[in-house]
């Protein structure tokens, strides 16, 4: 299986299945058999397109929502089996960045509220003042201010927002952090200020990140190794230098290529791999390869035979019948 | 081609050093426009001067209720030779068939239909909120049954129950307010379970769960706080709909009894004397009219100032 | 090239809660005919806030247009136009398709009978006619089986269906121009890639202008032949597509340029950010709006509004950077890129 044979992993999913009923005989299949390990320290992205289950994928392995079937260790224990104190100490070691800065922090609260409340919930510290203390170091290290703590969070923009996502998260002294798309909804000037800041935590504390995003550029940037989700299941799983100069699925050719590059003579001569029609309903889907359906090098066999990811190339997986 | 920036540069020359670097701190926290809540209520009511209007007339209303025993007059001091003033210097508003002060005996009347409307309000909302939150928030079979059950308190002819339950029950305040709420929670729970299902399902919600927090701080700290808006609106509604039912029961003889009074049972006495004396009618009904309407303006505009504003 | 459109001294205020926002601070522009310009900036520069005043869809109140500001388009000042006039300009001379296409389509009334709608509004055609011209309308934007998804419904097609729609429906009337603003924020790479091609081939075949509002630079760097970069309300940079991306001559537009990560970057190295948050519009900074987050601020910067800067072919840019007696060195960008400016 892709991954890693160290000691150290912190985080192991086999097998992890997700199915929404939906009505009689229709069953959306959000997580179809992923499977991947993840080592302290380390940021795995998790790419693909909207609907392709990569936010089901990562709120079911930090036990958010019920899995249907497979496994989610989380340092050798089983997520969902996780019950009281067990389950407490694991909601405060284990951190989710929201995708919308909106609607992610409640309206009717003050920001030292919004980022005290973690450390109210675990009892970290016995008074006020140190609480108090603590939310403003925590703000001086996400880029605001003191004066910030004590607004409403209607009054800040979109990034700013998402730097009190932050600041909450951090709050607790988690050591993995799940980031669901923490930069889709930002500007583009914006979304740098808060891949610089993840870095530097990162680096700084030594967090473990499993970050979810549909831009690959910004993923490529900030992962060790990069899983491509496409309708549920993984397509292709690499570190990210071989996936940039070596991608092997067609899926990821076509995502690659569909990344705008600022520069006009580039673009004007790029030949872009334009994947036809949209992503197709993870209702019910036909067996055979997922891809099958807009991939240009599509045979029968990709119909009848779903492929598994197989190691083509030293930590290099790919699930293709082309390899 | 020609160029501005020429024009500017020759014609003021501008000192070497504003050429210089700057050295910046951090950005500063840039100025907040958020004063409070009770700046937003003030400035809604300063804005809306109808409200303000409705305001004033409630706290006058309610003062004078609360003074009431400041009257030089016994409510209850039956003076025959005194019957049917019409309104003077000495009685305001007149004085009824029993030759009681008018006025005295509206004020003491306010007192009971605030009071009733006003606590049947808060047991109202407690009720309601606490029903609907919960059913919202468990879902599933629970909510089935509770929401059922509330149907079956919507669908009751209320006002035709409260009637019967006044009647079973020894009539008096504490019944009125108990009877008044057993019947207009279900609307609330209605509106708090609505809003709560879709509250459950923000971000924030979410987050605060998977940072462990337990039910009771989701729905205390998060689904309530989040619904008051609806709360007070439903509320100021609840406290019109209270004072009017309890004017309606009063009306009927089925309210507070004699000789206690209330806006609705002066009404009832009115009634004998609509064609002499229609002012015996008009106060109470203008009291009745001028409350009921001021509860609903300032819940709509409590509401306005309560939500939450996006200023950038 | 003949001019299409022409914006002069725009300015835009929102009455607020919290005061007077001057979203549009003095923003000039114009567009030729057949040409595609891009107006770039974060959310909250007032570039959508532009697109709207083009389109007579600011309300007032809480909108206030200033006066002295205007819109001229074919020699017409719209600022003047009565609401009949606004009402055959809108859809049948000029018409704007929106980022989130699900919000801005009917989804009581199907496909067909939207873009039916928007044609019988402006010409005088038979239903039957105005069917046709939709089922082309819908080859025209790449919807395979027009004839028969013109019964659907926007919530049975995809996002990038829907924006095809959404197009489908402003290209109704051949507008002469076309604002498209944030078309691809809401859509996934592969398909934002599609629409941005399709608006490329649209343009080309219909020989329509396009105004295309964005905060990525990236997205328009294929498409655009001039680019207009505004901030805080103002217009900072605009020039051709190659004069702001090779020859940028004002540090957002560096700035800009270089947040977006290149995939040949080293991986977790600290992308060049522009730190800071946009200024409150509220009380805008009397000098350079840019100053406070500008890595090369200089006092005047701070004091003093800097003049607009005429470089060749209607490169231009506002920055004190470009006054001749400014002495800065090492400055990205600048060396590479040609002259400084014209003295």
């Amino acid at each position: 299986m892709p991954g890693v044979k160290d000691s150290e992993v912190v985080l192991k999913v086999e097998h992890l299945k997700k199915y929404f009923p939906m009505g009689k005989h229709a069953v959306l299949k959000a997580v179809d058999d992923v499977s991947f390990e993840m080592k302290r320290g380390e940021t795995l992205g998790i790419v693909g397109e909207s609907g392709c289950g990569k936010t089901t994928c990562g709120r079911t392995v930090i036990g958010l929502y019920d899995k249907t079937d497979g496994t989610v260790l989380y340092k050798g224990k089983d997520v969902h089996a996780m019950k009281g104190n067990e389950r407490k100490a694991f909601t405060k070691e284990v951190q989710m960045i929201f995708q919308d800065p909106y609607a992610s922090l409640d309206p009717r609260l003050k920001v030292n509220q919004i980022v005290g409340e973690g450390m109210r919930i675990h009892k970290m510290y016995s008074s006020n003042a140190e609480i108090q203390d603590r939310v403003f170091e925590l703000l001086d290290q996400v880029g605001l201010n003191r004066e910030h703590a004590s607004r409403y969070v209607h009054e800040f923009s979109g990034g700013q927002r998402q730097r009190i996502g932050i600041a909450r998260a951090l709050a607790l002294d988690p050591e993995f952090i799940l980031c669901d798309e923490p930069i889709s909804a930002l500007d583009v000037s914006i979304q740098a200020q808060i891949i610089n800041l993840l870095i530097r935590l990162q680096q700084e504390r030594g967090l473990t990140y499993l970050f979810i995003a549909h831009d690959l550029s910004m993923v490529k940037h900030i992962s060790d190794r990069v899983g491509v989700m496409y309708l549920g299941t993984m397509v292709e799983m690499t570190t990210s230098e071989e996936l940039y100069t070596n991608p092997a699925h067609p899926y990821t050719k076509a995502l690659l290529s569909a990344i705008p590059i600022p520069d006009p003579k580039v673009e004007h001569e790029r030949q872009r791999i334009m994947l036809s029609g949209d992503v197709p309903s993870p209702i019910n889907p036909a067996p055979g390869c997922r891809f099958k359906g807009r991939c240009p090098y599509a045979s029968a066999k990709c119909s009848q035979e779903t492929p598994v990811l197989h190691e083509i190339a030293p930590k290099h997986y790919v699930a293709c019948h082309l390899y | 081609m020609e160029d501005k920036a020429i024009k500017i540069n020759t014609s003021n020359v501008l000192p070497d050093d504003a050429f210089e670097d700057v050295v910046k701190e951090k950005q500063p926290a840039g100025t907040s426009y958020d004063r409070g809540l009770w700046y937003d209520i003030c400035r809604s009511f300063k804005e809306n001067k109808v409200a303000l209007v409705c305001l004033i007339i409630l706290i006058i209303i309610a003062i004078a209720s609360l003074l009431a025993p400041l009257s030089p007059y016994d409510p209850d001091a039956i003076d025959a030779t005194q019957k049917l003033l019409p309104p003077s210097k000495e009685h305001w508003f007149g004085t009824d068939d029993f030759g009681r002060d008018y006025f005295t005996r509206a004020l003491y009347g306010g007192r009971v239909s605030l009071t009733v409307g006003l606590a049947s309000m808060i047991c109202t909302t407690i009720i309601g909120t606490l029903i609907g939150t919960f059913s919202g928030y468990k879902g599933g079979k629970l909510d089935m049954v509770l929401m059922r059950f509330t149907d079956i308190f919507l669908a009751l002819p209320s006002f035709l129950l409260m009637v019967v339950l006044n009647t079973l029950f020894s009539p008096g305040m504490v019944t009125l307010i108990a009877v008044l709420s057993l019947f207009s929670w279900a609307s609330v729970a209605r509106i708090t379970r609505a809003e709560t299902m879709s509250l459950k399902q923000k971000d924030f919600v979410l987050a605060a769960k998977s940072m462990g927090a337990s039910h009771t701080e989701i729905i205390f700290k998060h689904i309530i706080p989040n619904m008051s808006a609806s709360i007070i609106v439903a509320g100021s509604l609840g406290v019109a709909g209270a004072i009017l039912t309890e004017s309606s029961l009063s009306f009927l003889g089925l309210g507070v009894q004699l000789p206690q009074s209330s806006w609705g049972s002066m009404l009832q006495l009115a009634q004998k004397y609509i064609l002499d004396r229609p002012s015996m009618a008009v106060f109470p009904g203008l009291l009745i009219l001028f409350t009921v309407l001021s509860f609903n303006i300032i819940g709509d505009v409590l509401r306005n100032a309560l939500e939450p504003k996006m200023i950038k | 090239m003949e001019q299409l459109l022409k914006v002069e001294n725009l300015r835009v205020s929102y009455h607020s809660y919290a005061g007077e926002v001057q979203s549009v601070r003095g923003v000039s522009f114009e567009v030729n005919k057949g040409e595609t310009v891009a107006v770039v900036g974060e959310s909250g520069c007032g570039k959508s806030v532009t697109s709207k005043a083009i389109m007579g869809l600011i309300q007032c109140p809480p909108g206030e247009i200033k006066e002295g500001s205007h819109i001229y388009f074919e020699n017409q000042d719209l600022l003047s136009f009565q609401e009949k006039q606004w009402e055959k300009y809108r859809g049948a001379e000029c018409s704007m398709i929106f980022q989130d296409a699900l919000t801005s389509l009917n989804p009581t009334m199907n496909i067909g009978n939207q873009i039916i709608e928007n044609i019988t509004n402006h010409k005088n055609v038979t239903k039957l006619e105005a069917k046709k011209e939709a089922i082309r309308l819908l080859e025209l934007v790449g919807i395979p089986e027009p004839a028969a998804r013109i019964k659907q419904y926007p919530h049975e097609l995809s996002g990038g269906m829907r924006q095809r729609v959404m197009i489908a429906i402003a290209l109704a009337c051949n507008p002469k121009l076309l604002i498209a603003d944030e078309p691809t924020t809401a859509l996934d790479v592969t398909i934002q890639a599609q629409i941005i091609d399709l608006i490329k081939q649209l343009q080309q075949k219909l020989g329509t202008s396009v105004i295309l509002i964005t905060h990525d630079l990236g997205v328009v760097a294929d498409i655009a032949h001039r680019i207009v970069v505004m901030y805080s309300g103002k217009v900072v940079e605009q020039g051709s597509s190659e004069d702001i991306f090779y020859r940028p001559k004002h540090p957002y537009t560096w700035a800009l340029l270089k947040a977006v990560p290149r995939l040949d970057l080293q991986n977790k190295q600290q992308l060049v950010s522009i730190e800071g948050m946009p200024p409150d519009l509220i009380t805008p900074p009397v000098g350079c709006p840019f100053a406070e987050r500008c890595p090369h601020t200089m006092k005047i910067c701070q004091t003093t509004p800097p003049p607009t800067y005429h470089f060749e072919d209607g490169h231009e840019a506002s920055c004190w950077l470009h006054h001749p007696q400014c002495r800065k060195e090492n400055l990205p960008f600048v060396a590479g890129g040609g002259q400084e400016c014209q003295e």
